[in-house]
């Protein structure tokens, strides 16, 4: 076959761009995360006093992993191209996490060490810790087989990117079980619960992305 | 033509549905690729390196959701071509340094090589299911539509496109495992 005729086949093959990759991405994963709350609502039981909980400061819970996932969606659109870097994306996280630490030192400087090994001690430590990853699994299943048609110029770090959007998406539908409300508690559970989606992503990527 | 069209149009046209666009896009960069590897792998011989732009040409076409529309294309479709090239250098045992700037100093090669060598993707061609086959034949040595095509083997004309896709698909997998 000369190349000619390949690059009439590959035109045959061509059809019209509906949606940005991040756009792609977005719905890929959203019903997956639609799942996961529905886990959440049935199997987990959402809080109790969850009306109450959103109307105090503890809907931060919620939103800072919200807000974490939504960079992720930037922060994966631009791991998918083969010229790799990372530009505002990177920043944005940066900004996000020393947020998060500055509020979890500040809390340690009130609340003493004690008082953090009680709380990461809880059995709500462990039932974060596994619930997220399982939370995960579908929707960062979807997201690797988007990427699957790119071409990151590092698959592991893209996949890692996979799975820090999908695993504070999966954080964030969590928080609506989550009885513990301390940022002693939030930020190192949340924290290490998404580190273990990153790490997911990262392994499955460096094979499932590979080009 | 009087003016090209630039490539980032030429895609951009391409992404809004248009297939010769696409067509052209692939036609206008192939000499492109052509001069890079023929500057890089003088003495691998012609087919050989054939056989690389045709690697390079289906990655792109699968990867061509990576490219985002608001970015200069030749970054992208550099970066992809140095991976693919210094995949099939290393395949063939060797390896080189395909610096960026080797891009822009390549004079384009035009030329292909003898129609009438035997190329690694019939080779390919000749692994995949006679159905897939047929239909990529018929696309593209034979240039039938996929409507055409569809007539011709009986199938409706999304099952061809469907069946086009996936041989590509099995084609570039193919090719990879051929390389490792």
């Amino acid at each position: 076959m000369k190349t000619e005729d390949l690059i009439s086949a590959l035109a045959a093959d061509h059809e019209p761009r509906r949606h940005s990759l991040r756009a792609k991405v977005t719905l890929a994963i959203l019903p997956g995360l639609v799942v996961a709350a529905l886990l959440i609502a049935f199997l987990w039981h959402v809080r109790p006093d969850l009306v109450e909980a959103l109307q105090s400061p503890a809907i931060a819970k919620t939103i800072m992993p919200a807000i974490l996932a939504t960079f992720g969606v930037w922060l994966v659109s631009t791991l998918a191209r083969p010229e790799g870097g990372v530009g505002r994306e990177a920043l944005g996280l940066a900004a996000l996490a020393t947020l998060a630490v500055a509020l979890f030192l500040w809390s340690l400087g009130t609340s003493g060490t004690t008082a953090l090994r009680e709380t990461l001690s809880s059995p709500n430590f462990v039932s974060c810790v596994v619930s997220v990853p399982i939370l995960s699994l579908l929707p960062l299943a979807a997201a690797i087989v988007v990427l699957r048609d790119t071409a990151p110029a590092r698959p592991a770090l893209a996949g890692a990117g996979a799975g820090l959007m999908v695993g504070a998406a999966a954080a964030a539908v969590y928080s609506l079980h989550c009885p513990v409300d301390t940022i002693l508690f939030f930020v190192p559970t949340y924290g290490l619960a998404i580190a273990l989606v990153s790490a997911m992503g990262a392994a499955v990527g460096s094979r499932a992305l590979a080009w | 033509m009087l003016l090209e069209t630039s490539w980032e149009d030429l895609m951009r046209a391409a992404n809004r549905g248009d297939q010769k666009a696409y067509a052209q896009f692939l036609r206008a960069i192939t000499p492109t690729l052509r001069g890079v590897i023929r500057a890089r792998g003088a003495d691998l011989g012609p087919e050989a390196r054939e056989d690389i732009v045709q690697d390079v040409l289906l990655t792109i076409h699968l990867k061509r959701q990576s490219w985002r529309e608001d970015a200069p294309i030749r970054p992208w479709l550099y970066a992809i071509t140095r991976h693919k090239v210094i995949d099939a250098f290393r395949a063939r045992g060797r390896r080189i340094d395909l610096p960026v700037e080797d891009f822009a100093d390549t004079i384009a090669a035009p030329e292909g090589p003898d129609p009438f060598e035997q190329h690694d993707i019939d080779r390919v061609l000749n692994k995949l299911e006679p159905r897939a086959a047929q239909i990529l034949r018929a696309i593209g040595i034979e240039g039938q539509t996929t409507a055409q095509a569809g007539e011709r083997l009986g199938m409706t004309e999304g099952a061809v496109r469907v069946a086009l896709h996936r041989a590509l698909k099995a084609a570039a997998d193919l090719r990879e495992r051929m390389m490792e």
